[in-house]
C-alpha cells in the first residue's frame, strides 16, 4: 500500500518499519501532527518547545505501534512528560546543591506560571493600579470579558476614550514588564 | 508586545481571535497575562461541566459556538485555557485545521523536520555496531526496524528533494552541528568533543553583520543545536549524552532570545558580540569535556 493522506494514523504508523513506504508515512504522520504537537509544547513548555518535539517524533519513529494507539495523544504525553521531568529537574536543586527527588505533589502548570514573567506582570498591575487608575479600570474591564459598550457606559467615558485607554495602558504594561529594571516605572 | 493585546476590540471578533490562540503558539503567554493582569479566578468546575452540552458544537465549530458567559468564564479563570487547548488539538473538527498558524509556529515545524531527518541520517551508521547475539530480541527488532525506517526515511528524503519544487527547496546546512556527518558516530568520546567543539567554532567562520544574514546563520546555528539534542550520542557515555543535551537545550534557549531579540530591531553586531560569547563558552566546555 502506497501512504497517501487518506490513510489513517494506525495504517501509516504500521508502514513506519518493515515497509517500503516508510519514510514517505513518517513525513505524512509528520505534517499532521507536528503542528498541534508544537502549539501544545509552546504553550507550555516555551524555548523548550522545539526540542522536546523534535526528542518525541524521535521516539514515535522508534516506537512499535499498535493499531488501536493514538498518535497524537501519545505525542503530547511523551512531550508533557519530558517537558515536566526538565523542569522539574532545574527546579529540584536544594541549598546544600543536591538535587532533591520531584515532588509528586507539584502541579507543573502551577509551577510554571510562578516565574520572573508573571512576577513582572504583577508588579506592572500594581504600579498602573497606583499611577493610572483610569487605565487601569478599562483594563480589568477588557481582560475579564465585559463588552466595551457596557463598559465604557459603566465607566462614564465613551467607547472612542475606552479603546484609547486600553491601548495605552497595554503599550505601558507591555514596557514595563520587558524592562529589565524591576520596579522601574511605567512609561 | 503583550499576546493579549492582540486581542480585537469588538467583540464579534473575540471567538476568531480565541481560536487562534488555541492553535497557536502563545497560548502560555495569554494565560499568563491574563492571570497577573486580569481578575484570575480559580475554575470553580471541571472544563467538561463549563462546557456541557456545547462540547460538540465547540469541537465543530470553534468557541463561537459557547454562550457569552461561558466564553468570558474562560477568560476570567485562564487555568481553562490549556486544557481547552488540549482538548481541541485532540478532538477538535476540520474547523480548528483551518484557522492560520503564526509564522514562528510553521517555521519552527520546518526547521524540525530538517532537524529531525539529519539526526536520523547522524544515527544510521550506529546500527551496524549493534551485535545480534548479544541482545534480546526486543532490542534487536527495534534496531532492524530503526535502521530500514531510517534507511527508508534517508530514501525518501532524496526523493523528495529531487521531486519538490526547486523554488520550495531549503538549503542544506553546511557547516557546525546541521552539517550532515558532523556527529561521527564511530569517534572516541575525545574525538567525539573535539568534533563538537570543532563545529561549533565554525561559527565564526562567517561574520554577518546585517540583519537578514546573521538571522540565516543564527538560524543554522540553533538547527545544529536541535541536531545534537535529538541524537543519540554513541560515542559518549549516558551522564555524558544528558549533560551535552541539557547543555545544549540553555545555549538554544540563548540563541532563541538572539534571535528574538534580530527581529526586534536590536543591533546586529551587538547581537552577534553576544552569541559570540555563547559560542565561545560552549567551545570551551566542550573542550573541557575532552581533557576530562
Amino acid at each position: 500500500m502506497v501512504p497517501t493522506t487518506n490513510l489513517t494514523d494506525a495504517q501509516l504508523a504500521s508502514m513506519l518499519a518493515g515497509s517500503d513506504h516508510g519514510a514517505e508515512a513518517f513525513r505524512l504522520l509528520y505534517d499532521r501532527h507536528a503542528g498541534a504537537l508544537l502549539a501544545f509544547a509552546a504553550s507550555r513548555f516555551r524555548n523548550k518547545a522545539e526540542d522536546l518535539c523534535q526528542n518525541a517524533w524521535m521516539e514515535a519513529f522508534k516506537h512499535e505501534w499498535e493499531p488501536a494507539d493514538n498518535i497524537r495523544a501519545w505525542l503530547f504525553r511523551v512531550v508533557s512528560n519530558r517537558g515536566i521531568s526538565a523542569f522539574r529537574k532545574e527546579h529540584a536543586i536544594s541549598l546544600d546543591g543536591q538535587a532533591e527527588p520531584p515532588s509528586p505533589s507539584i502541579d507543573p502548570a502551577e509551577v510554571m506560571m510562578r516565574d520572573e514573567r508573571l512576577d513582572r506582570l504583577r508588579l506592572c498591575r500594581e504600579k498602573l493600579q497606583q499611577q493610572k487608575p483610569e487605565w487601569f479600570f478599562v483594563v480589568q474591564a477588557f481582560l475579564d470579558g465585559e463588552p466595551p459598550t457596557s463598559a465604557s457606559e459603566r465607566l462614564g467615558i465613551s467607547r472612542a476614550n475606552f479603546d484609547q485607554r486600553k491601548s495605552r495602558a497595554l503599550d505601558a504594561l507591555a514596557k514595563c514588564a520587558g524592562s529589565e529594571t524591576r520596579g522601574r516605572d511605567l512609561p | 508586545m503583550l499576546a493579549i493585546a492582540t486581542m480585537p476590540d469588538d467583540p464579534p471578533d473575540w471567538p476568531r481571535w480565541l481560536d487562534e490562540q488555541l492553535v497557536g503558539d502563545r497560548l502560555g503567554d495569554v494565560v499568563d497575562e491574563l492571570t497577573a493582569l486580569g481578575t484570575a479566578r480559580t475554575p470553580e468546575k471541571s472544563l467538561t461541566d463549563l462546557l456541557g452540552s456545547v462540547r460538540a458544537e465547540l469541537l465543530a465549530r470553534g468557541t463561537v459556538a459557547l454562550p457569552e458567559p461561558v466564553r468570558r468564564r474562560l477568560l476570567q479563570s485562564p487555568g481553562y485555557l490549556l486544557e481547552l487547548q488540549e482538548l481541541v488539538l485532540l478532538e477538535g473538527g476540520d474547523y480548528w485545521q483551518t484557522l492560520p498558524r503564526p509564522r514562528r509556529l510553521v517555521d519552527a515545524i520546518g526547521r524540525s523536520r530538517e532537524a529531525i531527518l539529519a539526526a536520523v541520517r547522524s544515527a544510521e551508521p550506529i546500527l551496524p555496531t549493534v551485535k545480534p547475539a548479544r541482545q534480546g530480541r526486543g532490542r534487536l527488532r527495534w534496531s532492524v526496524s530503526f535502521a530500514a525506517a531510517a534507511c527508508l526515511l534517508i530514501g525518501g528524503f532524496v526523493v523528495w528533494q529531487q521531486t519538490r519544487p526547486p523554488e520550495k527547496q531549503s538549503e542544506a546546512v553546511a557547516w557546525g552541528w546541521a552539517k550532515p556527518g558532523a556527529l561521527p558516530p564511530a569517534a572516541s568520546a575525545n574525538e567525539y568533543y573535539a568534533a563538537l567543539a570543532a563545529g561549533g567554532e565554525q561559527w565564526f567562520n562567517q561574520r554577518p553583520d546585517d540583519r537578514a544574514s546573521l538571522a540565516k546563520r543564527l538560524n543554522e546555528l540553533r538547527q545544529g543545536c536541535s541536531v545534537v539534542i535529538a541524537s543519540d550520542h554513541p560515542p559518549l557515555s549516558p551522564d555524558q549524552q544528558q549533560g551535552l543535551k541539557d547543555r545544549c537545550s540553555k545555549w538554544a534557549a540563548q540563541f532563541d532570545a538572539a534571535l528574538v531579540r534580530l527581529e526586534n530591531d536590536e543591533d546586529p553586531v551587538a547581537v552577534r558580540t553576544d552569541v559570540d560569547a555563547v559560542v565561545t563558552k560552549l567551545v570551551a566546555y566542550l573542550n573541557s569535556q575532552r581533557q576530562a
